[in-house]
């Protein structure tokens, strides 16, 4: 503990001095570290039959430190926006959420199975969003908007299982009713929420709005390795 | 042989001679550059709305570059920010989601709250607000924050300043005794009277995300160590809870106000406040580790003295050692992130000086070793 708190500040600071990190890849770099950790700990609960607890920390800690190193190197690669990766954190959420609530209409009473169900239905969420995220610009505000709708239809449905409660509902009922909003918030959320700007046209936006902000078509870059000149720009 | 001899001569001629008059051009086409660079980068920081890095960035183009065409290009600009800044801005998205996203939440819960007060048991009342009290709250927020023109940092205190107002009123109500409806209420109360107190403190304040962030660490850990000292110096053959609670609020509210107070003094940048947080952290670990090394039980008042105290360390040490983060030196020659190193890249630049290369006698009946005398003026990659 004493050791580990200050070796990870100093390793992350030292690994981050000189990296030109943007804020979403280090929030995909984050959310690696914790989605790993929860999906290493999981998995080590359903694996291990005797539920030691040295496997699942063990578990929990390889699959989060290969989270976080598989992204590192991933962001050599590709830069997501932070609304990018807001949709697919909310993705891991609502894929948890959903798949759970799938596994209690489907009437799973074991907890192992729930589980298996909720960490699958997590890594679904993740992948369908991921591979979304490349065709959507969406910011990180109607990201957590359209969150919003679906936390509302959640909150609403709930209500409606209180009222039909009076005349008895079955559990599996009731999370299908839980299901049903969540997913009906979450698509009216994205359809109201059509008309916020993308990233792309609000900087556009920004910059049709004076001429102040042009900047000259040349960039002239001094490095280690040199000067770089890119002497022609062209913007559509 | 003679001709070899001559070019001896005239290379190191040119070499002693030319060498300062080339270094004063050179010197000040390098001052040019470094001024572009520094200059276009605080005009991207412009366009990202990041107006107090900018200006800091312009700052830096006046005071070491005046004598450059950028110098006056970044006195122009920083009128023009001073311009923009004087314009009314509307609310951020992610401010909105925020404030929205509590609003709707606690309507519901006042909805809720309502009914726990008017004793109603039935479950179909409360199946009714948790339909109508998310959506009431979401239009209502939606309408009131529409026409905002909240910067973030008084977006995040407003949301703060309802969570605030929800704890202190319960824990309130908890010291008083008061039981479940009263705490009830002095919840809906509390979370009203702090969301529009702390809009009224914010209004027509400037106050950055790094200032809220402080605010909001300062009311944290203000409650983390009036804790601590409440269980060092409790009675443990009494009942302190109350004592704890009672200290844990003031504390917290002592925090929040001198936070308050010295934030916009500060001016300090959220990233920093955030790393002075995880040195407080790292050092209440350290407080952990070491009572658990000396085996300090936490019914010992010397456990929470030294998580306390150990915090505070961590908090100073988080300080000390970001003291230069927000500063030039940080932005331009350390951390290289963003806009170059340009610490490194002078040195690279050094190697535009001519340099003479002596190479070994390979062979024939030449006794004197080729020497080269080579001129960099520039290097272009594509």
């Amino acid at each position: 503990m004493m050791i580990g708190a200050p070796a990870g500040l100093l390793t992350s600071l030292i690994a981050t001095r000189n990296a030109k990190l943007t804020q979403g890849q280090s929030a995909l770099i984050n959310f690696s570290g914790s989605w790993g950790t929860w999906q290493g700990l999981g998995w080590a609960i359903l694996i291990d039959e005797d539920d030691g607890e040295k496997p699942l920390i063990g578990g929990a800690m390889i699959i989060g430190l290969s989270g976080i190193l598989a992204t590192s190197v991933l962001t050599r690669r590709i830069d997501p926006s932070l609304g990018d990766m807001g949709i697919i954190n909310y993705g891991a959420l609502w894929g948890t959420w959903l798949s759970l609530s799938a596994g209690k209409v489907a009437r799973l009473s074991d907890g192992d199975e729930l589980l298996a169900w909720a960490l699958i239905g997590g890594n679904i969420g993740v992948i369908t969003m991921a591979s979304l995220s490349s065709n959507i610009d969406i910011t990180l505000a109607r990201a957590t908007l359209i969150n919003l709708g679906g936390v509302i239809g959640t909150i609403v449905a709930s209500g409606l299982v209180m009222i039909i409660a009076e005349s008895e509902i079955s559990e599996a009922a009731a999370f299908g009713l839980l299901m049903g909003g969540g997913i009906a918030g979450l698509i009216v959320g994205t359809h109201t929420t059509r008309h916020v700007p993308s990233p792309e046209a609000q900087r556009l936006s920004r910059r049709n709005d004076s001429t102040l902000w042009h900047q000259p078509p040349h960039e002239l870059q001094l490095s280690s390795d040199g000067v770089r000149a890119n002497f022609l720009s062209i913007r559509f | 042989m003679p001709n070899q001899l001559i070019n001896i001569i005239i290379a190191t001629l040119l070499f002693l001679f030319s060498n300062s008059l080339w270094a004063g051009e050179i010197e000040s086409e390098l001052k040019a550059m470094e001024a572009q660079l520094i200059y276009e980068d605080a005009v991207k920081r412009v366009v990202n709305e990041e107006y107090d890095k900018a200006l800091r960035r312009l700052d830096w183009v006046i005071s070491a570059y005046p004598e450059t065409a950028y110098g006056q290009l970044a006195t122009d600009k920083k009128r023009e920010i001073a311009l923009l800044l004087g314009q009314t801005k509307s609310i951020s998205g992610m401010s909105r989601a925020g404030l929205v996203g509590f609003g709707t939440l606690f309507t519901t819960w006042l909805g809720v709250g309502t009914l726990i007060l008017l004793d109603i048991e039935e479950e179909v009342p409360y199946g009714l607000v948790l339909i109508a009290g998310p959506l009431s709250g979401l239009i209502g927020s939606l309408s009131l924050t529409r026409e905002s023109e909240l910067s973030d940092g008084q977006a995040s205190l407003i949301n703060l300043g309802g969570a605030w107002g929800i704890w202190q009123a319960v824990g309130a109500a908890t010291l008083a005794d008061a039981g479940g409806n009263p705490t009830v209420g002095a919840s809906m109360a509390g979370g009203i009277i702090g969301s529009a107190l702390a809009g009224r403190i914010v209004k027509d304040r400037g106050i950055s995300p790094g200032d809220a962030t402080l605010i909001n660490f300062g009311g944290v850990w203000g409650t983390w160590f009036a804790i601590c000292g409440a269980m060092a110096v409790r009675d443990r053959n009494n009942d302190n809870s109350n004592f704890i609670l009672g200290s844990a609020m003031m504390g917290g509210n002592v925090g929040l106000s001198t936070m308050g107070a010295w934030s916009t003094k500060l001016s300090m940048s959220r990233a920093r406040a955030r790393l002075i947080n995880i040195g407080g952290i790292i050092g209440t670990l350290y407080g952990l580790g070491a009572n658990i090394l000396l085996e300090i039980e936490p019914e010992d008042q010397t456990f929470w003295t030294l998580m306390g105290l150990v915090g505070m360390v961590g908090l100073t040490a988080g300080a000390h050692f970001t003291r230069s983060y927000d500063t030039q030196a940080s932005y331009f020659t350390e951390s290289g992130v963003g806009l170059l190193n340009l610490e490194r890249a002078e040195k690279q630049s050094n190697l535009s000086f001519p340099t003479m290369t002596v190479y070994p006698i390979s062979s024939g009946d030449s006794h004197i070793p080729n020497i080269e005398l080579r001129v960099p003026v520039v290097r272009v990659q594509f």
